[in-house]
């Protein structure tokens, strides 16, 4: 890393002639790869249109029957057909969504039980070469500063996580010579190095430009745990109208591609998603499926986890109000269930993008199993802003700004098992390892009872006097019975660690 | 990073000493700073906190079950072998992808 913290390599809305020669150059060599890449294409617009037209007005029975065979799906790990979730797209009925919200409900419950694992955003660096027209971050946006972190302004940022009680980051990037995979690998080796007091940085997983194969291994190297490329819209004509060209992100394989040739490197762990409201959210779920479904069939490993990010304003960006495909809240409710039932697998990430109000009802609904909280998605954010948003320096604006304590004690109000589990990468449930226990819905013993030990250790280094009455007297004895109940003795083991922490002061005790 | 003919015989070997210890599951990981990188293995995972020995520098060994203590070096000769030509082949050496996939 660098010992001195730097600014954009731009100045006003111009790249330096070092960032354009770095992006040319790197063009040039994303441009051979794709004349000689030799996977298979998976997206077929034309086929999506026409399995959504064919599926637009599905009987309500034969929609009933896709959410039987979802709730099965729950125990084999299959995902629907394209034909299934197009009928899902269309569906009209009240009814009908409610037993859709339902399934959803319980594919996540038979899967990963009722909890929610936790996780921070942190922006570690924001230049950009690209110019997407969404992004607040994208080279001509003057409203917004573009910065990266220094080393010691990186230890300050993961100090404020660690002190809240984070122990997952999703590390943030954008594309530039000045956060290059050196750049992202050198930020990760100071976060996993971090130690203060009980606090530690358990699993970082990585959010940033799609790479070449010897830049991922390097990138695996550090020990990440999941590595994100979303592909934003499926959909190529908008593809490429959003993302222009002769700037990196304009290759539309390269990135679609891009999580193909993390697993080539040995990324086992990989994670997709689409930012709605660029094209209609119909046609993205079915990219979706296909993307999964590409993973699967080339590598014998789906995605991880599927995010589902809604364009949201932006300062300088009239683009994230201005689209013709903006999510409504109903739709956004209808999209997340149904990724719950197309692929039953995967975890589901709930971002703090969203209302809170929308956040309860969705994460129920739509069977939510990864959620962040006490986010600032500035870079340096953490450390200089306290409750205050800071809009010239972030990508988008947060809908859910509460603090990490604060939406623990809602999580637990509302019944749920709030867990900073971070065990299965570390003991070798990774990949097609971990695959077999999510899709036979066997998971969930390990979730609820490290989330259990995660949880306790919140309580007690880090939680307000309300999240720990309310942890150690409802929460915690309620999962521990449901661990008697579900996998006799597991309950009493759980215990037997509690206890080790009680005495010992014992932490990071895990299954 | 792939090898397949090195990840079949991890496997096989994982199987042999699930059979032979009646172990639930034996499975190799690459130990990547924190993370314990599945590579290949047999069976499925019990609640139990698994097993582990190191095979390798970067290699190890992880179970569900009782391997006795006094044999576990002597049951593992063939993996340590296999982790070795792991680190060399796959670790140090060009995967089948180094060049491209239309390098296979």
């Amino acid at each position: 890393m660098e010992t001195t913290a730097k600014t954009f390599t731009a100045t006003n809305t111009e790249l330096t002639p070092e960032a354009v020669a770095w992006r040319d150059s790197r063009l040039e060599r994303i441009r051979q790869w794709q004349s000689k890449n030799g996977y298979a294409p998976f997206i077929d617009e034309t086929g999506i249109q026409t399995t959504l037209e064919e599926n637009r007005r599905p009987p309500r029975e034969a929609v009933l029957d896709i959410v039987e065979k979802a709730r099965a799906n729950a125990s084999t790990g299959e995902m629907l057909t394209a034909a299934e979730v197009a009928c899902l797209t269309a569906v009209e009925d009240e009814a009908a969504w409610e037993a859709i919200y339902d399934a959803a409900n319980w594919i996540k419950q038979t899967v990963y039980g009722n909890r929610i694992v936790l996780f921070a955003p942190l922006y570690v660096s924001s230049p950009c070469v690209n110019n997407c027209l969404y992004c607040g971050f994208r080279s001509k946006n003057r409203a917004v500063v573009k910065r990266t972190l220094g080393p010691e302004e990186l230890d300050e940022e993961l100090r404020c996580l660690v002190d809240a009680g984070h122990k997952r980051l999703i590390m943030v990037y954008g594309e530039s010579p000045e956060n290059d995979y050196r750049y992202i690998c050198g930020t990760l080796e100071a976060a996993y190095k971090l130690r203060k007091g009980p606090g530690e940085i358990r699993r970082a997983n990585v959010n940033a430009a799609p790479l070449f194969v010897e830049e991922y291994r390097d990138v695996r190297a550090m020990g990440i745990g999941t590595y994100q490329v979303f592909q934003e819209t499926y959909h190529k004509p908008t593809y490429r109208r959003v993302h222009p060209n002769g700037t990196l992100k304009g290759e539309f394989d390269w990135r679609v591609f891009g999580l193909h040739r993390a697993q080539e490197a040995g990324i086992d762990d990989v994670a997709i998603g689409v930012l709605f409201g660029l094209y209609d959210w119909r046609f993205e779920l079915l990219g979706l499926l296909h993307h999964a479904m590409a993973l699967e069939k080339e590598f014998g490993v789906g995605p991880h986890t599927i995010s589902y990010p809604r364009l949201e304003p932006a300062e300088g960006t009239p683009f994230t109000t201005e689209s013709p495909w903006l999510v409504s809240d109903a739709d956004f409710k209808k999209i997340v269930a149904i990724i719950r039932l197309m692929c039953p697998y995967t975890g589901s990430i709930l971002t703090a993008r969203e209302r809170p109000d929308l956040r309860r009802d969705v994460m129920r609904a739509g069977g939510v199993s990864q959620m962040d909280a006490g986010s600032r998605i500035a870079v340096g954010g953490y450390a200089q802003m306290n409750r205050e948003h800071q809009p010239d320096r972030q990508q988008f604006l947060l809908g859910d700004t509460r603090s990490l304590d604060e939406f623990i004690l809602d999580l637990c109000r509302e019944g749920y098992l709030p867990s900073f589990c971070t065990a299965g990468y570390r003991e070798g449930r990774t990949g097609a390892n971990f695959m077999p226990l999510a899709k036979h819905a066997t998971v969930k013993n390990f979730c609820i009872a490290n989330g259990v030990l995660t949880f306790q250790e919140y309580l007690d280094d880090y939680a307000s006097e309300a999240v720990r009455k309310i942890g150690q007297e409802k929460v915690i004895p309620q999962y521990l019975a449901w661990l008697d109940t579900h996998n006799p003795g597991l309950g009493d083991r759980v215990r037997g660690n509690l206890q080790q922490m009680f005495k010992e002061a014992a932490r990071d005790l895990h299954f | 990073m792939d090898m397949p003919h090195l990840r079949e015989a991890l496997g096989e070997e994982c199987r042999r000493l699930c059979e032979r210890y009646g172990l639930t599951q034996a499975y190799v990981v690459e130990i990547v700073g924190l993370r314990r990188h599945y590579l290949a293995g047999y069976g499925r995972p019990t609640m139990d906190k698994p097993e582990h020995l190191p095979l390798s520098e970067k290699i190890a060994l992880f179970w569900h079950g009782t391997v006795p203590a006094e044999e576990q070096a002597g049951c593992t000769h063939e993996l340590q072998d296999l982790a070795e030509r792991w680190e060399k082949e796959a670790l140090s050496g060009k995967s089948k992808y180094e060049n491209g996939k239309d390098a296979q």
